[in-house]
């Protein structure tokens, strides 16, 4: 990193180094590593793929994913159906189409809550060090032994059963799960179990970073401690949280598919690739097509974002290389 | 400190932590305004309060919260875990007859996971680049990235609808339960070897088969990885040039200087996939009618079965920290170095 650079500067012209777009050469040079490696730029530009297939699904899709059309159930795949129809007569292409908006959104929106809860508290706790770094860790470790589908389960059984019935404080939550289909339960479950390695994973960084020679450089030349923590400390540790974000991206997509597997994700009518199998397995026996394209998208989707967050990582840190 | 005391002190580690988990699962268990009445009372009984109030009496529910967890806590430390509200059974009795079944699937994942991760990932190592790195390499991907529902259900489809291979669904073929009734460990394989039938051996192994490795696939990814990286890492060392330097043979350099020193992340990676595991195990016992404590666990949740989840989560992390303990122990046969360290 910019380590060896920020020594030899060290001294009077330690300010000029410090000029934003100086600063901003570990991100770019970050970005131009990761163009370079394949398997991330191919992962990249199927992650935007289905973005943009999320984002235009009304425009995308043939069929709306409400028409049913009970008079053909269970068609092969055709020109006017491409992937074939499930046993509501449902167009399948247009359900996976729909169904990418759901396990994007999740992906990304629980990847944000679990960074947006993690962080603050792993920094706290490695700021502040003692009785407060000792108490969050324990809770830590403690909430880590904890089975995590199991809280997940209860606190979607809890969303579906009891939050629709709510009054009060909690009728605007409940409207607000209803008009996402469900998914904000997936979400409030997700952020509350898996912001503890992200917290784990920032209290380490900003231990190790601490004591680190271009952080004692840094103070030795008089910068003040705020814009250490802000020029130095949180973009240093931010790196592997960007990784680790990016590579929990498909732990909650494989999270989301399993919950609607089991009948505990997104309510119908609201398309989820995992209800999708679901779906199908049921004919599995005389439609086993029904059960691979929604498989399919998931894999690649996953697959994309582990190359992306292994390209990350590279890109990001170098030394790591090849590990 | 010696290995005993070593054990000795995180043995009496794990009392805070199973206290903290059952405090915890309490908490969340009895904050949500859910109430567990609503799920197990009729619609007529639920407008009878005398009814609602006998049953809330019946179950501690009418004391207050820290009272309840204090009878709860007591009443665990005599191995009482309570009552199930679901199957009106002692949690402790419902456990015992599930855990064996998850037990036997989760090891029996587990070991599929070493036997055939740990060679692949050496294999990949050594034939950086070639074919069979790529082929490995694949391997772990799918593993890594196929959900574990789809991958059940698929094979069951292939080996079991198709190909008729493997047996279908549940731990025995049809009306063999009775046959192995003399539970000893209640794992199928181990009773039935213990008792001498070797048929019925036989066929719980080939019920076990698909299961097993459809959960541990995504170990299994991850062990070929792990192993595969450290692996290249260790390769690169002085001590392995120098064996190689005297002439020692590759097959002995590579297992018996190189494995040996690469397999502590991967025992890592073991330890802590364990849990995931037994998380996988929900959906597994789902597809495969397997009567073990992944379904439990759900039906519990699902019904706010408050007793039977709170003695699920801590059998579980029960288990959890039991299997690292016994990971940073197998540290110490691995590393010596590490057994004289100040841990």
């Amino acid at each position: 990193m910019s380590q060896s650079e920020q020594i030899r500067l060290a001294g009077p012209s330690a300010a000029t180094f410090e000029s934003p777009a100086r600063h901003r050469s570990l991100w770019v040079d970050a970005f131009q590593r990761l163009l370079r490696n394949k398997a991330a730029v191919i992962g990249l530009g199927f992650i935007l793929f289905v973005v943009l297939v999320a984002i235009f699904a009304d425009v995308l899709a043939p069929y709306s994913y409400r028409d049913q059309d009970l008079g053909s159930v269970y068609q092969p795949p055709s020109r006017e159906h491409l992937l074939g129809t499930n046993q509501y007569g449902k167009d399948v292409l247009s359900l996976l189409i729909y169904g990418a908006r759901v396990s994007i959104t999740v992906g990304l929106v629980a990847q944000l809550i679990i960074v947006l809860v993690g962080v603050p508290i792993g920094a706290i706790s490695g700021f502040l060090g003692g009785r407060v770094d000792m108490i969050i860790m324990r809770f830590v470790d403690i909430m880590y032994a904890f089975p995590d589908l199991l809280l997940i389960i209860i606190v979607m059984t809890f969303i579906k059963g009891a939050l629709p019935k709510a009054g009060g404080p909690l009728a605007p939550l409940a409207r607000l799960n209803e008009l996402t289909g469900g998914l904000l339960g997936v979400f409030i479950a997700l952020g509350l179990t898996w912001w503890l390695t992200v917290a784990r994973l920032v209290r380490g960084q900003i231990l190790s970073l601490k004591e680190r020679d271009y952080i004692l450089a840094a103070q030795a030349v008089g910068v003040p401690s705020r814009r250490i923590m802000v020029r130095h400390l949180i973009p240093n540790a931010l790196a592997p949280v960007i990784v680790a974000a990016t590579l929990g991206v498909p732990q909650a997509i494989m999270m989301e598919a399993g919950l609607s597997f089991i009948g505990m994700g997104v309510d119908p009518p609201t398309p989820s690739w995992g209800m999708m199998i679901q779906e199908g397995a049921h004919a599995i026996r005389g439609y086993p097509y029904l059960v691979l394209s929604p498989a399919a998208a998931i894999a690649l989707t996953m697959l994309s974002f582990n190359f992306l967050g292994d390209g990350l990582r590279d890109a990001l840190d170098p030394g790591m290389k090849d590990r | 400190m010696t290995m005993q005391q070593f054990i000795l002190r995180r043995l009496l580690l794990m009392i805070p932590l199973l206290i903290g988990i059952s405090l915890i699962s309490f908490i969340i268990s009895h904050s949500l305004p859910a109430d567990p009445v609503a799920a197990f009372l009729s619609q007529k009984s639920m407008e009878d309060p005398v009814i609602v109030a006998t049953f809330r009496k019946q179950w501690g529910l009418d004391r207050p919260l820290w009272e309840q967890y204090w009878i709860y806590l007591k009443n665990l430390l005599q191995g009482n875990l309570g009552v199930s509200l679901r199957t009106h059974r002692p949690v402790l009795d419902d456990l015992r007859q599930f855990l064996p079944a998850s037990m036997e699937l989760a090891i029996g994942a587990t070991f599929y996971s070493i036997f055939l991760g740990i060679p692949l990932g050496v294999v990949s190592a050594i034939k950086k680049d070639k074919l069979l790195d790529h082929i490995a390499r694949v391997i772990s991907l799918v593993g890594v990235s196929t959900p574990v529902f789809w991958l059940a259900l698929v094979s069951l489809y292939i080996f079991y609808f198709r190909l008729g291979w493997l047996p279908g669904p549940g731990r025995l073929d049809a009306g063999m339960e009775l046959d192995v009734q003399a539970n000893i460990t209640g794992m199928y394989t181990i009773d039935t070897l213990l008792q001498g039938k070797f048929d019925t051996f036989i066929i719980a192994v080939k019920h076990l088969f698909l299961p097993a490795s459809v959960l541990g696939i995504g170990t299994l990814g991850l062990v070929t990885r792990i192993t595969r990286s450290s692996m290249l890492e260790v390769m690169c060392q002085d001590y392995i040039r120098t064996a190689r330097s005297k002439g020692l043979r590759e097959r002995m350099v590579i297992l018996r200087h190189a494995l040996k020193n690469a397999l502590i992340p991967t025992v890592t990676v073991i330890g802590l996939s364990f849990g995931g595991i037994m998380a996988g195990t929900v959906l597994t016992e789902t597809i495969f009618t397997w009567p073990g404590i992944g379904r439990y666990a759900y039906q519990a949740c699902t019904k706010l079965d408050f007793p039977a989840i709170m003695g699920v989560s801590i059998l579980i992390a029960l288990i959890f920290s039991t299997v690292n303990l016994l990971v940073d122990i197998s540290y110490a046969f691995l590393d010596p170095r590490l057994r004289t360290g100040g841990r």
